[in-house]
Parts: structure tokens; sequence; C-alpha cells
């Protein structure tokens, strides 16, 4: 009898319990808004070619300020590149010819990685802009971690760079655990694993830290 | 000739509304004394770059010039970019320069490649509506990543009656860059030998590169977030100097055959 009435409950209380995929990304987004951090991404991504590699990135965040560095350890052919997204305008370096191309913000878009790098920061702002349809979130584990696994479709594949998006949250921090990505024809573009996540005190002068002798190119 | 120039320079400066910069120059050099006021406008539309110039030229008015320029460039963000273009200048004694230019990097290779003809040289160095030497002459260069700490980087250089190539390899240790290379000019027995050597410096960047043997020259390059500066030291006798800070640029050049001295004022033109 007694077991009877906690199914009960248990059903009626799991609606009250399930949180959307937008509260799920307002509680992440509001951790990740605290303060500076970093993290490490990697896995594989697809390459200007469509060829599958290694990737090493390292992300730095400044919420405050809205800005995002994002600085390629791998794979060989983007080593030491590094991207950076303020509201305003996107900055692009490239290490072989020490140069660094500004677009403004509204027009860039971080090709070379099948998909648009700069639009990963806010999950939210996707979601609130119904460029994704996202499922309601499924509690899962993750390498022994309990774990929001969420997926999305784009509703314009064309424009977001991707047609579907899967993304693993840890509950206990709240923290991205896994990025994958998928072209229309079902093939992955990218698979990430945010690893190493600290919280170092950037400025944003050290983010928008560019060598003092490279060339600017400056797109309008 | 003369008729034709007012409408062009009219023609060339009316887009000044849409134009991203406009570059004022002062440029002076000898034997004897010339000078010579330059104008330079600067209009991106899209992925193209259209540039128009015009230098006068006294007390030699025949030596004035207007040169035209368009480039396209093509990017994919952090994987690269590559850029195509065409440059051109004519004179009022009707010397001209016209050169083809296009680079391209992508992932661990970087290549650039410049074409061009030039009748009649004008004598200015630092003026850019400058051919590089007399006749037609080509120089293509390139870099390619070994790995994150080796890169090999090269050019040929070939002109009427004479060639120059370089190879040399470049290696990163920390923050510090050294090169190592050789290089030839004419024939093999004119070889040189290239060191080089870059390192931050507290919030700069200072750079040397050394050619020894039947180059000789020295350049010293260092650049923080407010100055550039530059001096090249040559044997047989030349001297470079040159320093940018904010929108300003000032060069002085002294070889064998006289003196130059340019100095430009860039004004952006974003707000207009």
């Amino acid at each position: 009898m007694m077991k009877r009435w906690y199914l009960l409950l248990l059903l009626v209380g799991l609606p009250v319990l399930a949180l959307s995929s937008q509260e799920v990304f307002d509680r992440l987004s509001a951790e990740l808004e605290k303060g500076p951090w970093q993290a490490r991404l990697v896995g594989e991504i697809v390459g200007p070619g469509g060829e599958a590699q290694e990737a090493d990135l390292i992300i730095k965040t400044l919420p405050a300020h809205k800005i995002v560095r994002i600085e390629f350890q791998k794979p060989d052919a983007l080593a030491d590149n590094y991207v950076v997204i303020t509201p305003e305008k996107v900055y692009n370096y490239l290490f072989l010819t020490n140069q660094v191309v500004v677009y403004p913000r509204a027009k860039a878009r971080i090709e070379g990685l099948g998909f648009d790098l700069s639009r990963m920061g806010d999950l939210r702002q996707l979601d609130e802009n119904n460029e994704i349809n996202w499922q309601e979130p499924k509690a899962v584990t993750f390498k022994g971690q309990p774990a929001w696994y969420v997926a999305g479709r784009a509703s314009e594949p064309d424009a977001a760079g991707f047609a579907r998006v899967e993304i693993w949250i840890s509950k206990q921090p709240l923290r991205l655990l896994r990025t994958v990505f998928y072209a229309s024809s079902g093939e992955t573009l990218s698979d990430l694993e945010w690893v190493n996540f600290s919280q170092p005190e950037f400025t944003k002068e050290d983010l928008l830290n560019f060598p003092p002798d490279a060339e600017w190119i400056e797109k309008k | 000739m003369k008729k034709l120039l007012l409408p062009l320079v009219v023609a060339l400066l009316l887009p000044i509304a849409a134009a991203q910069s406009l570059e004022f120059g002062l440029w002076a050099g000898g034997p004897g004394f010339s000078i010579g006021p330059t104008v330079n406008l600067e209009m991106p539309v899209g992925n193209w770059t259209f540039d128009a110039w015009l230098r006068a030229y006294l007390p030699k008015t025949d030596e004035i010039s207007f040169g035209l320029g368009g480039k396209r460039s093509f990017e994919a963000g952090p994987a690269g970019r590559g850029e195509l273009g065409l440059k051109g200048f004519i004179g009022m004694d009707a010397h001209y320069w016209v050169e083809g230019f296009g680079s391209l990097v992508l992932g661990k290779t970087a290549l650039n490649l410049k074409i061009g003809n030039t009748y009649n040289r004008t004598p200015s160095h630092f003026w850019p509506l400058q051919g590089e030497t007399l006749g037609s002459y080509g120089r293509l260069g390139a870099k390619y990543r070994l790995d994150r700490r080796l890169t090999l980087q090269g050019f040929i250089y070939l002109r009427k009656r004479g060639w120059q190539a370089e190879a040399a390899l470049a290696w990163r240790q920390g923050a510090q860059t050294y090169t190592l290379g050789a290089g030839g000019v004419g024939r093999a027995s004119n070889a040189y030998a290239v060191f080089g050597y870059k390192t931050p410096y507290e919030k700069a960047v200072v750079a040397t590169e050394l050619r020894l043997g039947y180059l000789n020259e020295l350049k010293l390059n260092y650049a923080d977030k407010f100055y550039k500066a530059h001096l090249l030291l040559a044997y047989p006798a030349r001297a470079r100097v040159g320093v940018a800070w904010g929108f300003w640029a000032l060069d002085a050049e002294v070889d064998e055959a006289g003196y130059e001295f340019y100095l430009s004022y860039t004004m952006p033109l974003e707000e207009l």
C-alpha cells in the first residue's frame, strides 16, 4: 500500500521537479556569470577540409564584459591562433602571418570549424531567440557525475551552422561537461569535453592582448 | 595628361564619405631638394578594398603621379585567409608601375606572391607607388610550420638581370624565436648567412635580423602598444630609420645616392 502511495507521489511530483531547458541554461548561465573562468575543450572537430581532427582549445571568459577568448592548441593547423569575441567585435589572430583580422561582431562568423564558435557562448540566448528547439532535459550520469542531458535542433541549420546539438551539464557544480554538434547529414561537426575548469582573475586587457608587432586588418 | 589630372583627382576624392582612412604625407629628398605632398584614400566595400594615391612633386611637376589599387580578401576565420589584388600608378611624364599580388595563409602554410613591371622608376623608397626595380620582377615567399616550434621560411625574387633567394629555419623556445638560414644573390658564390632573434621585452617585442656575406645588413625592430620603430644599417653604406606612433609615422633613409624623409598622418574616417 505504502509503495503505491510513493509511486503516486512520485508521478504527481515529477512535473514539478522537472526543469525546462530554459531553467537549466538560466542556472548554468547564472553560475558561469559570477566571475571570470577558464576551461579546456578536448575532443574532435571537423576541419575546413571536412576531415575529423583532434582538438584542444582553451576558453577564457570575462562575463562582466561579455568577452570570450578561444586559444587553439590543436589541431596543428590552428595551433597558436586565437579568437577574441566581444559584444562589438571579433578579433581573429593568425600566428603564421602575425595578423589580427578584426570584424564587426554582427557580421562575424567564426568559420573554419564547421560551425560558428562565437554562438556557443550563450546557450540561453539561442533558446530565447528560438534558434534551437530544445527538448526537455534528461537526468543522466556522465563519467560518474549526476548530469543533465539536453538535445536541441536548430530551426535554421544553414544560419546556425549546425543542425543538432547535444549538451551534458553537471548538476553540482554547474558546469558544461560535453557538447556535440551535428550537421544536417548527421555527421559530427565537433565533439568536445569541457575539462580543467578554473576561475583565474582575468582582466579585460588580459583577454584583449595581442602581439604588439602584429599587422592589423580591420574589416567593415 | 595634365587635362586628365583634375577630373581624376576629383573622382578619387569623391568617395571620401565612405572611406575608411585618408593618409596625408610629406615626402622630401635629394640630392638637391625636392618635396612632394601625398594623399592616400582607402575605401573598403565588403570584402573589397580600394585605394587611390596622389603625389605632387616639386619643383619638377612632371613627376606628379597618381595611382589606383583594388584587392579582394577571402576570410576563413581561425583557419586562415587569402588576398588577391592589383595596383598601379602612372606619372605625368608617362612613367608607370603595375603590380599584381596575392597571399594565402591556410593552416600550416603561408604563401605570398608579387609580380610587377616598372618603367622609369620614381626615386622614392617610401612612397608606396614605388616599383621594386626597373623592368619586370616577381617575388614568391613561403612559410611552412613543421610543428609548433619549427617553421621553414624562404623566398625567391626574380628581376631583370638578377635574382635573390633565401631559406631559413625558425624555431621557438619559450617566448623567444631564433632564425638561421642562408641566401644567395645573382650567383651561387654570392652567398650570405641569415641570423634572427625575436623576444618579448616587458610589454614590447624586439626583433633583430642579421645578414652577413655578400649582403651585409642589420635590422632592428621594436613594437609596443603605442610605438613601432625600425632601424636598418647596411654595407655598402645605407641606413634607414623609422618610427610610428598613433596616426603618425616618420621615416628617413640615406645612401650613397642621396637622402629621403617621409612624414605621414593617417586620419580615420569611420565617423563620416
